[in-house]
């Protein structure tokens, strides 16, 4: 499955048929502007740039395909758990060993990290449900915990910075806690909520009817741990933490045990910013008022409103679906420039931008034309023969990474070898 | 006659000189016609064609060699004179003025040399057969960052030097449900504008249902006025369409509209 995208060359290669100036107002992408002729003082035309997907994926769609109707998951408890100070252990998954000892806990193997030594012998661990990441609680004193997610791949934040392999994507400074005890916590008191984050929950350590919970994300930047301090009442109210197909959001929904308790609201946590976000349906934000015992959240279909909440009695709030409603960056961008003209489309004689645009959807085997307006005019410098180049790549930046960027200081060659790279010949007449 | 030169840079972008061998040779007709150039039809009688090195030259040949030094160009000059035209008509003839390197074609331009009858075209609107009915249930407008699309500011402004989201209200006006809704923002016009490119997935939209899709915009450079911006909604079983989104950008002291 590899994206590809093209703009058909012409012949010869410098008449691209692809590429097409024109003062139409072309009402459907789908259809073909006829061209124009170009002077100075045009302030009317647009280039047209044919792009064509010829690879095996839809570039712009969302990534995320998971099977509707899909029930939202609650987190799996960390499944490893030592309380002995002087017990061992070791795992291996995908080429990774953990091994937790008198001495200290470390990953080797494909990835070496050192958690060093657990004091009071008090630790959980866990891959992470896709096996990208690894985490690890260790408790100094038996009450408190540090968590540490480590990358055992590069892992890309949603800022787009990168955490290396081998390193910690969440850290314990920023992930950590004290809880009531003894009894201490335990393996469940943590889980994978999806592959995205961490979900923590315990008795608050100051007493009172009191929980604190959290939940670290290790694609979030920043400090990225999410948590508060809530009033617990218990046989009125309990919590369900579930989250979506595709791990961007985990909802905390309250269950009314008992009618007195009246009704709580459920919320959101992004996996992506660590940050409260609201339901929404139709992008506005949405209430969604739980008032039963047994609340369940489903997405139906990857669309606006394609999530149904069951508030626990039986009744329903559609909302949309976090995981694919929005799909940011995941289109193409089409940039177009222009080029005195030489017999060699990679001279860079004088290069000068003509103007951008996106395309936010292209299915595998489709073509469609992208309007980019000309954001700097038609000055001709006195030469009328120009050159415009186009190229397309999709607008996340790597997926199809930018061939080639007119605008740089001393660019390289105009790549007209690439298939998503194309030129033609124009005339700006005075 | 008419005599239409153009000069053409030859460059070498090489760290080792070399030997260029130009090659002038004309485009049939039927050629000329397949590529779909904004000219006339009729062919265009050429009386002489020929390069040369002189700027002022007149006359030249149909094959040239030039030599060029190691990051150096030249310029050559083509001299291509017509018979006029039929001023009712017009017409066209263009040629391919090709690069040979060593034992191969490393390049090329094409030369057209047209005769317009009458004013420019001025362009047209190209419809479609099954457009996708999707419309703004509302002129797009702008809120500040993060606020609630569905309230329309009283008082909608872009002014330069700020962050907004757009925001387009598309509706349904059909009395059926359209499925598989998408809705993009290609681009603002010729403002400098800068845009996140976000697709939203509207899905299932009901008759008269309004989905609020929103796109932040970073207003940070000089350009003021009114733009046209183009919003593509698309919908299962139709084709997609594009939107006009009008968008005016001002200063602040002068305050600005949005509609």
């Amino acid at each position: 499955m590899a994206a590809d995208l093209r703009i058909t060359d012409g012949t010869p290669v410098w008449v691209s048929q692809s590429i097409i100036p024109s003062k139409d107002k072309v009402v459907s992408p789908g259809s073909s502007p006829t061209i124009a002729a170009i002077t100075v003082n045009s302030t009317d035309i647009f280039v047209y740039v044919k792009v064509d997907n010829i690879g095996t994926v839809d570039v712009g769609a969302c990534s995320c395909t998971a099977p509707v109707p899909a029930v939202w998951a609650i987190p799996v408890f960390f499944p490893g758990f030592l309380a002995n100070p002087n017990g061992n252990a070791t795992q291996t998954q995908a080429g990774v060993t953990f091994t937790a000892s008198p001495a200290g806990d470390s990953l080797s193997g494909a990835v070496s990290y050192s958690f060093g030594v657990v004091a009071s012998g008090r630790r959980a661990w866990a891959w992470s449900p896709d096996g990208r990441l690894f985490a690890h609680v260790a408790s100094p004193n038996g009450a408190d915990w540090y968590l540490t997610i480590v990358a055992l791949q590069n892992i890309t934040r949603s800022d787009g910075t990168v955490v290396s392999q081998g390193q910690a994507a969440v850290a314990g400074s920023n992930a950590n806690g004290v809880w009531a005890g003894p009894p201490y916590w335990t393996n469940s008191n943590f889980g994978w909520a999806g592959s995205k984050a961490v979900l923590a929950s315990g008795a608050y350590a100051g007493g009172g009817n009191a929980l604190t919970r959290s939940l670290a994300c290790p694609e979030a930047p920043g400090t990225n741990t999410w948590g508060e301090l809530i009033p617990t009442f218990p046989g009125q109210i309990d919590w369900t933490y579930v989250t979506s197909p595709c791990g961007s959001v985990v909802a905390f929904v309250p269950k009314i045990l008992q009618a007195i308790a009246g009704s709580r609201d459920a919320f959101l946590v992004s996996t992506a910013t660590a940050k409260v976000v609201p339901f929404r349906q139709n992008n506005v934000a949405a209430t969604v008022t739980i008032v039963g015992l047994n609340p369940s959240v489903t997405t139906l279909q990857h669309a606006a409103k394609g999530v149904r909440v069951n508030t626990g009695s039986g009744a329903t709030i559609d909302v949309d679906d976090p995981d694919c409603t929005m799909v940011a960056g995941g289109g193409i961008v089409v940039a177009v420039d222009r080029v005195k003209a030489s017999t060699l489309p990679t001279a860079n004689l004088g290069v000068l931008p003509v103007g951008s645009a996106t395309l936010g959807l292209l299915r595998v085997g489709q073509s469609q034309w992208v309007q980019v307006p000309n954001a700097t005019g038609w000055a001709n410098q006195s030469e009328q023969h120009w050159c415009l180049l186009a190229q397309a790549f999709t607008a996340d930046g790597t997926t199809i990474p930018r061939p080639w960027n007119g605008q740089s200081v001393n660019p390289p060659p105009f790549p007209i070898a690439k298939q998503n790279c194309a030129q033609r010949n124009i005339a700006i007449l005075p | 006659m008419v005599t239409h030169r153009f000069t053409v840079n030859i460059p070498n972008p090489t760290a080792q000189g070399v030997v260029v061998d130009l090659r002038l040779a004309r485009v049939p007709g039927a050629d000329l016609r397949t590529l779909a150039l904004d000219a006339p039809e009729l062919d265009l009688k050429v009386v002489s064609a020929g390069m040369t090195l002189d700027p002022c030259g007149v006359n030249g040949r149909e094959r040239q060699e030039v030599k060029l030094q190691p990051y150096s160009s030249i310029d050559v000059h083509v001299v291509i004179v017509t018979a006029p035209a039929d001023p009712a008509k017009g017409g066209a003839a263009a040629f391919h003025l090709s690069d040979h390197r060593g034992h191969s074609q490393t390049g090329g331009v094409m030369l057209a040399c047209v005769e317009r009858p009458g004013p420019e075209w001025a362009g047209k609107v190209i419809g479609t057969a099954n457009p996708c009915p999707i419309a703004f249930a509302t002129d797009p407008y702008a809120v500040s960052p993060g606020h609630d699309p569905s309230q329309r500011p009283a008082h909608t402004q872009i002014v330069l030097g700020t962050n907004v989201d757009l925001v387009a209200a598309i509706t349904n006006p059909t009395p059926s449900r359209l499925d598989d809704v998408c809705v993009y923002l290609e681009h603002l016009g010729i403002s400098d504008a800068q845009f996140t490119p976000i697709t939203w997935n509207v899905g299932a939209l009901d008759p008269r249902e309004v989905f609020f899709a929103v796109w932040p915009v970073r207003v940070s450079g000089w350009m003021t006025g009114t733009f046209d911006g183009s919003i593509v909604v698309l919908s299962s079983r139709t084709e997609p369409v594009r939107l006009r989104s009008r968008l005016h950008i001002g200063r602040e002291a002068t305050g600005v509209s949005q509609g």
